[in-house]
């Protein structure tokens, strides 16, 4: 019976484990589920594709409040600001006066600026004399200096040549003293005949009756004299042979010295002058930078005698805003401006409508061209800067037209030729009233 | 005394074999309940192959669920493979009792010719280990068209001859008076297998079929063979695919394993003593 009853409870626990697995695989899984992105899916419509689009337009002047650009308007530093005409946010156009500056203080700069022209003049006039004295001068100088450089080359060519003709000299006298030494037959009769000892001895043994001993000495007499008298021969050849080596290798030295001696001044001379001609460009950039002074002296003074035609007037160059006024009068002017103006330029641009079905076809910065007069006048490669969408949910296409003449509000047509087919080329909808792009 | 000290000493000897038979268990079920830290402090030298040696505290420092929590709630794969390992243990174990114990009983009651031999062919391909049939049970799953399928797993477990043995020799312990006399009160076949045999047999059914859980439930070799797709593998080959930076998971993952098996050897553990000691009687 206990068996049974374990054996139950055993049966429960398995069936309650399998229970608590089951359980545990269900919420696992919606966990999992519930962590997983959702994906939804919906079958794609074909939908029929322009390659080109053309829309009817107008062109027409742009409002000037939206493009505009700082214009900071400068004056001559040192001078002092008289009056200033206008204040901040008031609009200019070109010729207005914005300031006045003294006059005096124009006069003052002016004469300043004669003042470093004349000198600079004069200075250049200097640097030219001096150029032409010069020049000749240089020239003269060049003439002698190579003159100079020729002689000296020529005295120590004469010179290295006397070395070496001694030295050949030498050489030649000791190869003729080791021709001339006697062979060792001849230095050994010599010799012999010279000795008396032997020429005695040679006496003896020659007798007819002479004795063997006699005979015998003199042979060992004639031996022992022999080596000696060899030796004596062959040092006296070797000090005529080293002699003669010697006397070469001084002749080689001397012509390898004359060469490198003669090359060596060569170049000397030869730095000399372009020491020279160095001096002379130097001159040159003192011209130069004389010249460049008097140009620009010459410039600030064409602008302060304008300012003085002016009475010291300065006016604007162009429309705009005054944006902001930095110095007020009586203020020396410095290297920053005075005042900053707001340039505003005419701008022209082309508006269309694009439907809202067919927006998907169109980017920004799509190239497009603008055709006017039925054709006549195409305006190419121009580029979408804009698509607004406008209330009725459509859309409006706008088209900068920058570095263009135009004069006046003109209707024409907009022509995207290079559709691609994009993202938003075929596209579905679903049940939910969601689509999604291909 | 001496009788005394012997029995003292052998249930030493006893208790410390049972210690070693259970340690592996017990550090399992411990190191389920350590942080994942902890592990990875333990198990770093093996994790990252340094040279330090491993050190492991047989208890946690600070016993957590989490490794539990993380398995049970925010790992759905692992119930997939659970319960692909539930159904195909089920499925073998009821395709081998619709098979192997009519088969047992034909071998233990009915002669024919050549049963010796059948007999004897049963018991050497119960010997043969898997590799030795794997090839050509893989062909004969390929020819079939069951390759990457449960079915290629389940269908040759449902007839093996293990099974076939263990209820055979269940069914001989039955005496043949009993069958007689069942007989000359005018049962047939049939009805003397259905209520005489299996009743009797029980013992040597339970038994196979317990052992028969055992196997199927922890096999690896069939379905690491046949089944390619990781989503039909049964918890055996799932948890060696788990890494080392999960380590806690499949630690708690291994004790999950182990509930069902305890469960059918709690229910079967009779029934087991008793086929082992069945399949050891003679007649």
């Amino acid at each position: 019976m206990d068996t049974n009853k374990n054996r139950k409870r055993v049966i429960y626990l398995f069936l309650g484990f399998l229970g608590f697995m089951l359980s545990c695989t269900l919420v696992s899984r919606g966990i999992y589920a519930s962590r997983m992105p959702q994906i939804k899916t919906g079958k794609p419509v074909m939908q029929r594709l322009k390659h080109k689009l053309e829309l009817p337009g107008v062109l027409e002047k742009k409002s000037s409040e939206i493009m505009s650009s700082r214009c900071p308007v400068y004056g001559q530093p040192g001078m002092r600001i008289e009056e200033i005409d206008v204040k901040a946010s008031d609009k200019v156009k070109k010729g207005d006066v914005l300031f006045r500056v003294n006059l005096e203080d124009v006069r003052k700069s002016l004469r300043k600026l004669e003042k470093t022209a004349c000198e600079a003049s004069q200075e250049k006039e200097d640097i030219k004399e001096q150029e032409r004295l010069s020049d000749s001068e240089w020239e003269r100088k060049k003439i002698q200096v190579r003159k100079r450089g020729q002689e000296d080359i020529q005295s120590a060519r004469q010179e290295q040549n006397i070395l070496v003709k001694r030295q050949k000299k030498q050489y030649l006298q000791a190869k003729k003293d080791l021709e001339k030494y006697p062979s060792w037959e001849q230095y050994f009769s010599e010799e012999a005949l010279q000795s008396e000892q032997y020429q005695e001895l040679q006496r003896e043994a020659g007798k007819a009756d002479a004795s063997a001993e006699k005979k015998s000495e003199f042979e060992n007499f004639v031996i022992r004299f022999r080596a000696a008298t060899r030796k004596e021969w062959e040092s006296g050849q070797q000090a005529l042979q080293k002699l003669e080596l010697e006397a070469h290798d001084s002749w080689m030295e001397a012509v390898e010295s004359r060469i490198n001696t003669l090359e060596k001044l060569r170049r000397e001379k030869k730095r000399e002058l372009e020491d020279m001609q160095r001096q002379n460009s130097n001159q040159e950039k003192g011209l130069q930078k004389q010249s460049e002074i008097i140009r620009q002296a010459r410039e600030e003074m064409g602008l302060y005698q304008k300012l003085l035609q002016e009475d010291g007037k300065v006016r604007c160059d162009m429309e705009g805003t005054v944006q902001e006024v930095r110095l007020g009068a009586g203020d020396l002017m410095s290297e920053g401006a005075v005042m900053v103006l707001t340039e505003v330029s005419d701008w022209w641009q082309f508006k269309a409508v694009l439907p809202a079905e067919q927006k998907k076809y169109i980017d920004r910065d799509l190239p497009v061209d603008l055709v006017f007069e039925d054709g006549q006048m195409i305006w190419e490669q121009m580029e979408i800067d804009r698509i607004q969408r406008t209330k009725a949910g459509d859309y409006r296409i706008v088209v900068d037209v920058k570095g263009k003449l135009a004069v006046r509000r003109v209707g024409g047509n907009v022509c995207c030729r290079d559709i691609q087919i994009g993202r938003a080329g075929i596209y579905f909808q679903m049940e939910t009233g969601n689509s999604g792009y291909v | 005394m001496n009788h005394k000290l012997l029995r003292i000493f052998l249930d030493i000897i006893l208790l410390l074999l049972a210690v070693q038979v259970c340690m592996p268990v017990a550090l399992t079920v411990f190191a389920s309940l350590k942080s994942d830290w902890e592990l990875t402090d333990s198990l770093l030298p093996i994790l990252y192959q340094t040279e330090e040696k491993v050190h492991w505290r047989l208890l946690p420092a600070y016993p957590t669920m989490k490794n539990y929590v993380h398995l049970i709630f925010y790992t759905p794969q692992f119930f997939t493979v659970f319960w692909n390992s539930v159904k195909m243990t089920a499925l073998i174990l009821l395709g081998q009792a619709a098979v192997a114990v009519p088969a047992g009983w034909a071998f233990a009651r009915f002669s024919f010719p050549g049963k010796k031999i059948l007999l004897l062919l049963y018991t050497v391909l119960m010997l043969m280990p898997f590799q030795i049939t794997m090839l050509p049970s893989y062909l004969i799953m390929n020819r079939l068209g069951l390759m990457n399928t449960q079915a290629s797993v389940i269908i040759p477990a449902v007839f093996s001859t293990f099974p076939v043995f263990i209820t055979y020799r269940g069914f001989l312990a039955i005496p043949v008076e009993v069958i007689e006399a069942a007989r000359v009160d005018g049962a047939g076949e049939f009805t003397i297998f259905l209520h005489i045999g299996i009743p009797l047999g029980m013992s040597g059914i339970l038994s196979a079929f317990v052992l028969g859980f055992l196997e199927y439930w922890n096999m690896m070799e069939q379905p690491l063979a046949f089944i390619r797709d990781k989503s039909l593998w049964p918890m055996s080959l799932y948890l060696p695919e788990i890494g080392g930076n999960l380590a806690g998971s499949a630690l708690a993952a291994a004790v999950v394993i182990l509930i069902p098996a305890w469960f059918v050897f709690l229910l079967g553990r009779d029934y087991l003593e008793q086929g082992i000691a069945v399949s050891g009687m003679k007649e």
